[in-house]
């Protein structure tokens, strides 16, 4: 152990020794037991709500949602929207076995896998994301084999497939996902809640899109 | 730290003269609290959540040493190290050993008020090494030498104009000859700039919002994304912070997240919330191949168990800032440290030392507003006033304020001659006055008194006078 370790936890202990407030073994008991916080009514709208509210939340906050009726229309859904927009008909795909097997070539698209840093400047990106959040819109996804995080930084476009019964109320939701996820490291790397196109205001106060990340944000909400 | 709090006179009276600087002190003293309220309004647990805040923090900083324990061993499990600093020195030195150790050559940052406080970018320039600032305002101050002038937002006192001279001068050696000053274009312009940057980038450091004791994971919060992506790309990630950031579970991070960016820029949710522990994993698609802390002391234990450890709470939003008429007239760079505003008056005497600092708590007008909007309910005036204090027992008052003061407690212990001399000025305040707007003000006095006509007016006492009063039942 440093030097410097050993002595801040001196001064700790001689604050804490003379007013004797700490109690360590509570402390233990809340780390093994999350006590529960005020949980604001907009993380807990009724489960029939909870797209509806999820949709209006993610909208305010530069999202474009479209749906599809199952994972075989995914792959329409993104070249309608690449289409729409002018953008070429080629996406890099997350490494998800979820994208493995739909029919990316008959809808007209061109797929890779290469998520290197530099392949991604000006890209469309498909990936899965654990949860969405209806609290504030935002879509939550981990790091793993199957979401390099690069994959929602770097393109220009972000497209997020999202299964509607993976929408969520709020963070508390979120939490018991990425718990039970838990392995021997504990929490996945990165565990991200991306909240509509990187954006910044650092000029005169006047909001712009497109800051260092993503300029659009789709999301493909899966019945 | 470099702390210059004792120009602050002469600064203050530059700032209040300075047109365009004033114009980006109505975006923060205007716009932001309008913003914050209208979110705020929209929330009814709003309150709530405040006074949790308050008790998760009050309770995390009495009980320190176990949740600072408990995160580091989370750390370690996920396969990160854990790195303690006393000083500033100390805290550099560890990064610059850590860069070193990793031959890396170019650093990327995102904004991080405790490397400011650490003057850690001076350091490792200092050392050879590269280092690049991403947050857009960051990277503007950075290229003009310049201090943040807003914890949350470092280069609104700038205008559009300002930042194309800036960026037109910085990119030119780059091939960018075109100048541009279209908002947009300027910010496509730093993305295209410093994308290159990342890309090339051995190291990013980053701060961090908090850290999670239950889980070993540091949390960061913006806008842009650029925490995010110098999280990712290099294949070495730094984390520099305070120890004071611990929150003990992930329940008790959720209440700060609710409270934070309706605080800082009225905003439900930054962009990118984003919680980060250890370097890649095995089977991972991406990510650093380490992962390192440095927890930072530089004087956060002194403030523990003294009358300003409240202050440890801070989560650093800026609301005081933009609710304080001082601030909002005169800027954060009239401070001369890196934190500026309520906040900055509290943390600098206690990070540098009260003498340095004297002229900060004392830059206010115990109007209140800063503790009334403060998501985690600091009472600021409370520690200013213990700031002043200890100035005042230092003997470090100016003498005719001494000797203003002492006179006043001398007449204050005995109440008789107080309430005729109390009796004797109102009248001759009431002789003095004269109705303007409605309202009985003296708007010249003579000696001393003339440095408060000179720029305003002062009110008629009541009458009869509140003690008078108060005596009869009328007040309480």
């Amino acid at each position: 152990m440093s030097d410097a370790r050993t002595a801040i936890f001196a001064k700790i202990n001689a604050v804490d020794a003379n007013r004797r407030r700490a109690d360590p073994a509570q402390a233990q008991a809340r780390l093994d037991a999350p006590v529960g916080q005020p949980l604001p009514a907009i993380a807990t709208p009724k489960a029939a709500d909870r797209q509806e509210v999820f949709i209006a939340k993610a909208l305010e906050l530069g999202c474009t949602v479209a749906d599809a009726a199952g994972m075989d229309a995914v792959p329409a859904a993104i070249a309608a929207y690449l289409t729409q927009h002018d953008a070429p008909l080629e996406v890099v795909l997350a490494p998800d076995d979820d994208f493995a097997d739909l029919g990316w070539l008959a809808a007209g698209l061109t797929t890779t896998s290469d998520a290197a840093k530099h392949a991604l400047d000006g890209a469309s990106s498909v990936t899965r994301a654990r949860a969405g959040v209806a609290e504030t819109g935002a879509v939550a996804v981990a790091s793993s084999a199957r979401y390099a995080t690069g994959l929602g930084l770097l393109p220009d476009r972000h497209i997020i497939v999202l299964h509607t019964d993976e929408i969520v109320g709020g963070y508390e939701d979120v939490w018991q996902i990425a718990r039970s996820a838990r392995d021997n490291q504990g929490m996945s790397r990165a565990l991200i809640f991306i909240g509509g196109p990187s954006r910044t205001a650092d000029i005169e106060a006047t909001l712009v899109m497109g800051a260092h990340g993503p300029r659009a944000v789709h999301l493909i909400l899966v019945a | 730290m470099q702390v210059t709090s004792s120009e602050f006179d002469a600064r203050a009276k530059s700032a209040i003269d300075d047109a365009q600087l004033q114009t980006g002190l109505f975006v923060f003293g205007k716009i932001f609290p309008l913003l914050r309220a209208a979110t705020v309004g929209k929330l009814p647990e709003f309150d709530a959540l405040r006074d949790a805040a308050r008790d998760i923090k009050i309770h995390t900083l009495h009980t320190l040493a176990p949740y600072l324990e408990a995160f580091e061993a989370r750390v370690t499990e996920a396969g990160g190290r854990v790195h303690w600093a006393r000083t500033a020195e100390e805290a550099n030195a560890i990064v610059e050993r850590l860069c070193t150790d990793a031959n890396a050559k170019n650093i990327i940052k995102s904004k991080s008020m405790v490397t400011e406080e650490l003057e850690l970018n001076d350091h490792l320039i200092g050392k050879g090494f590269t280092v690049v600032e991403t947050d857009l305002g960051e990277y503007i101050i950075q290229l003009r030498q310049e201090k943040p002038f807003h914890i949350v937002g470092p280069a609104l006192h700038l205008t559009a104009a300002q930042v194309s001279d800036t960026f037109y001068q910085a990119h030119k050696p780059l091939g960018r000859t075109e100048k541009v000053e279209d908002k947009v274009k300027l910010v496509e312009e730093a993305r295209i700039v410093l994308r290159e940057r990342f890309k090339s980038a051995d190291v990013g450091i980053t701060g961090a919002n908090f850290l999670v004791a239950e889980t070993g994971q540091i949390v960061l919060i913006t806008n842009e994304g650029n925490a995010d992506l110098a999280a990712t790309l290099p294949k070495k990630h730094i984390v520099v912070t305070g120890i004071e950031k611990v929150v003990p579970t992930l329940n008790d991070l959720s209440v700060f997240l609710r409270i934070l960016a309706r605080s800082a820029t009225g905003q439900e949710t930054s962009n990118y919330v984003s919680l980060y522990s250890g370097p890649r994993r095995a089977r991972d698609a991406d990510g650093p191949e380490s992962f390192d802390i440095v927890l930072v002391d530089n004087g956060r234990t002194d403030m523990l168990g003294t009358p300003v450890e409240d202050m440890l709470r801070c989560i650093r939003c800026g609301a005081c800032l933009n609710a304080c008429p001082v601030f909002t007239t005169v800027g954060g760079q009239t401070y001369g440290s890196v934190y500026s505003g309520p906040m900055g008056a509290v943390w600098t005497p206690a990070l540098a030392s009260v003498s340095q600092a004297a002229k900060l708590p004392n830059a206010s007008t115990f109007c209140g507003k800063c503790e009334e909007v403060c998501p985690v309910r600091i009472p600021l005036p409370a520690m200013m006033r213990h700031w002043r204090e200890k100035e005042f027992e230092a003997h470090l008052t100016p003498a005719g304020q001494r000797w203003g003061l002492g006179a006043w407690a001398w007449l204050g212990a005995r109440p008789r001659l107080y309430g005729v001399t109390a009796a004797l000025t109102g009248m001759a305040l009431r002789l003095l006055s004269r109705t303007k707007r409605r309202t009985r003000l003296v708007t010249w006095l003579p000696f001393l008194g003339r440095g408060w006509t000179r720029s305003r007016d002062l009110a008629v006492p009541a009458e009869p006078p509140f003690l008078s009063q108060y005596r009869e039942g009328r007040r309480r």
